[in-house]
């Protein structure tokens, strides 16, 4: 065939991909933008916030309070600090890395440190090279794990991502570290670079995360981690050859075994294999009905549909419906129209079910879905998320009666019933037996923002408690030694 | 289509990642569009660049009414055509001291990335008026419509459509006088 007769399938076979140079200059616009539009937009919450407070006489004495305070002890309080500056680049550095290769040496109690060797080609794949000479590829997109043993000649292929392979993934942790604050721990020289320290840190986190970064480059130099395991086991990890986008073949994250290893797969026989197979579809369901949802949030000014019949309506196919896992079952899923404000770890989405069995797949607002094995933890989540917005609907009952009396709240919570808030308000989801699932106290004028003004009512302490602030946030503390201490502040007003 | 509006829920949020992937996701058929408009891959660059600036800026009012790959296709085609226009006031000026052959199909980047069926192809589009490679690459490459692209050019349909026949006729002329050759 000559070229001229078919020119339109000759243009779309013209491919050119992007140099490495754009990639870099777009992500750091990217970056550098989103720094700025946060910084923006921090900054308009804030004058919302304090166009709110100033409406009301009481929350004007409140911030009268903070404003005071914050003089006084000098406190820059709107501002960003220098730490947070320079460790932001060193974190870009991390965030755009295309590959990463590093050593980390791992010690735990009373054993001997263990080198281990990473490699990391973004987004999915790692590849862990063990002293005993295995090697662990792990693909987080597929969810697959292949363990290659020289020794035996044997491969091992698993279905599902190895979660003891998160330890050696430092550079993942990191980014998936939460609300975190930093602070410069000061200068050390690391093989004959001198380093800039950053101190990670969390509230109630007793871990310890240091990075020492060259200041020349912004990038880490070494990585100091002391942690503990989910049995409370102190784990130190020093990761230490950080090589930022080296070239890494390809061939070294294949999942196929090589010639001439033996395989096993450790998911066992067929119908796990099968069960698996319906656990994944069902979850690939929830995840069209979530994105689903979320357009149509996004057409609805943000609001989510009142019944997945809405969905229905705007052609999701029926099927999609049903569970894969429960066929029988005419409406599959459950689905729990997620309040506003919406945080990401809001449960919208859960699969119908009689017994519980293994687990169940549980959607959440952001769109991902998750596997969840523990039905106590999944019950305990819905008991906790209607707790807090029902603590939510007391203090804005309480802030609302005191713009109406002079500034004054109510002397019990039984004086908001039932003009302000429904009885039912006052019954906490996971202990209904209680006459008053909520401790209120009146607070004090002139009032503190942060002045505790309501808590769960408990026996034990168990996990912690939600606790209700006189500004009207609602925060879930673990630590009761952070509790009292917040109950026997003193009110900061002068 | 899902996983756009996906990525651009997200994006309105100011989800940094969800950038990334809408960058990753049409950077390469962005560059190739450009590359074809311009026959330079370093300004067909700039513009993917310029492009992607703009749009990070819209990061909150963006609002995705058609498909993003048309609306990416068609700002890229915006500044390509604004880029060619400067190009050609500046060569206009500097006529006598310009290397107009500084990047073209027979260029080494060029060169080393198509195959010579596709270089020929490359070659070939250069020779056709702007006007005329836009609307075939527009339609062929990135399947546009003609009414959008007459909208975007603010032409008639009919204008759209006679271009596009010419670039055709033009350029199986012109391949066929190379494959003869």
């Amino acid at each position: 065939m000559r070229p001229a007769d078919n020119i339109n399938e000759l243009i779309k076979k013209l491919k050119l991909k992007a140099s490495a140079d754009l990639d870099k200059r777009v992500h750091d616009d990217i970056y550098a933008a989103l720094a700025k539009s946060q910084k923006t937009e921090s900054a308009r919450t804030e004058l919302n916030i304090w166009r709110t407070i100033m409406k009301s006489r009481i929350t004007k004495l409140a911030a009268a309070a903070v404003i005071i305070i914050t003089v006084f002890f000098g406190i820059n309080y709107f501002g960003g600090s220098m730490e947070n500056v320079a460790f932001a680049k060193v974190m870009q550095n991390i965030q755009n890395a295309r590959t990463l290769t590093y050593r980390n040496v791992i010690t735990r109690a009373s054993q001997d440190p263990q080198v281990v060797d990473t490699m990391v080609l973004e987004p999915h794949l790692m590849r862990v090279e063990l002293p005993d000479g295995r090697v662990w590829i792990l693909d987080h997109g597929e969810g697959k794990t292949l363990i290659l043993d020289s020794t035996n000649k044997q491969t091992i292929i698993s279905s599902t991502p190895q979660k003891a392979l998160n330890l050696y993934d430092t550079f993942r942790n990191f980014r998936n570290i939460p609300d975190f604050s930093v602070s410069n721990i000061g200068r050390r020289t690391i093989d004959g670079v001198q380093a800039v320290g950053f101190q990670l840190t969390r509230e109630n986190d007793d871990n310890v995360r240091i990075v020492w970064a060259n200041p020349r480059t912004s990038l880490p130099i070494r990585i100091e981690q002391t942690v503990k395991d989910e049995n409370g086991q102190v784990i130190k990890t020093v990761t230490t050859n950080i090589i930022f986008d080296a070239d890494l073949d390809q061939s070294l994250f294949r999942l196929d075994p090589p010639k001439g290893y033996t395989q096993r797969f450790v998911d066992g026989p067929n119908e796990r294999t099968v069960k698996l197979e319906k656990r994944v579809q069902s979850a690939s369901n929830m995840k069209q009905i979530l994105l689903r949802c979320i357009m149509y949030a996004s057409d609805n000014n943000g609001r989510w549909p009142d019944s997945l019949q809405d969905l229905i309506q705007r052609r999701l196919p029926s099927d999609i419906l049903i569970n894969p896992r429960q066929p029988e079952r005419e409406n599959g899923y459950i689905y729990i129209k997620p309040s506003i404000p919406i945080s990401p770890q809001q449960v919208v989405l859960y699969e119908a079910h009689d017994s519980w069995g293994d687990g169940i797949n549980v959607g959440f607002v952001d769109g991902h879905v998750e596997f969840i094995e523990k039905e106590s933890m999944f019950r305990n989540q819905l008991k906790d998320e209607r707790t807090a917005k029902n603590m939510l609907k007391i203090l804005l009952a309480c802030i609302v009666y005191a713009q109406d009396n002079k500034g004054q709240w109510p002397d019990s919570l039984q004086e908001l019933i039932p003009r302000r808030l429904a009885r039912d308000t006052l019954i906490h989801p996971r202990r209904p037996e209680r006459e008053n699932g909520y401790i209120y106290i009146k607070p004090s004028t002139p009032i503190s923002p942060q002045q505790v003004v309501l808590y769960e009512a408990h026996d034990s302490w168990g996990d912690g408690i939600n606790v209700g602030y006189a500004d009207g946030h609602v925060q879930f503390i673990k630590e009761e030694s952070n509790f009292k201490n917040d109950l026997q502040k003193p009110i900061e007003v002068r | 289509m899902l996983e756009d509006k996906l990525l651009i829920w997200k994006f309105n949020r100011g989800n940094r990642n969800a950038l990334r992937g809408i960058y990753e996701k049409h950077k390469d058929n962005l560059v190739t569009l450009a590359a074809a408009l311009l026959n330079d891959v370093s300004s067909a660059e700039d513009v993917v660049h310029d492009v992607f600036v703009s749009f990070i800026e819209s990061s909150r009012k963006f609002r995705l009414t058609g498909s993003l790959k048309g609306y990416l296709a068609t700002c890229v085609a915006n500044k390509s055509r604004n880029k060619n226009k400067a190009k050609q006031i500046h060569q206009s000026i500097t006529l006598d001291e310009a290397n107009p052959a500084s990047a073209n199909s027979n260029s080494p980047e060029f060169r080393a990335i198509f195959s010579e069926e596709l270089r020929q192809l490359s070659w070939a589009l250069q020779q056709l008026p702007y006007e005329q490679r836009e609307v075939l690459i527009l339609h062929s490459y990135s399947g546009m419509r003609f009414k959008t692209i007459a909208q975007q050019q603010s032409v008639s349909i009919n204008t759209v459509q006679g271009r596009y026949r010419y670039a055709l006729d033009k350029l199986r002329s012109m391949l066929d006088g190379e494959a003869r050759k």
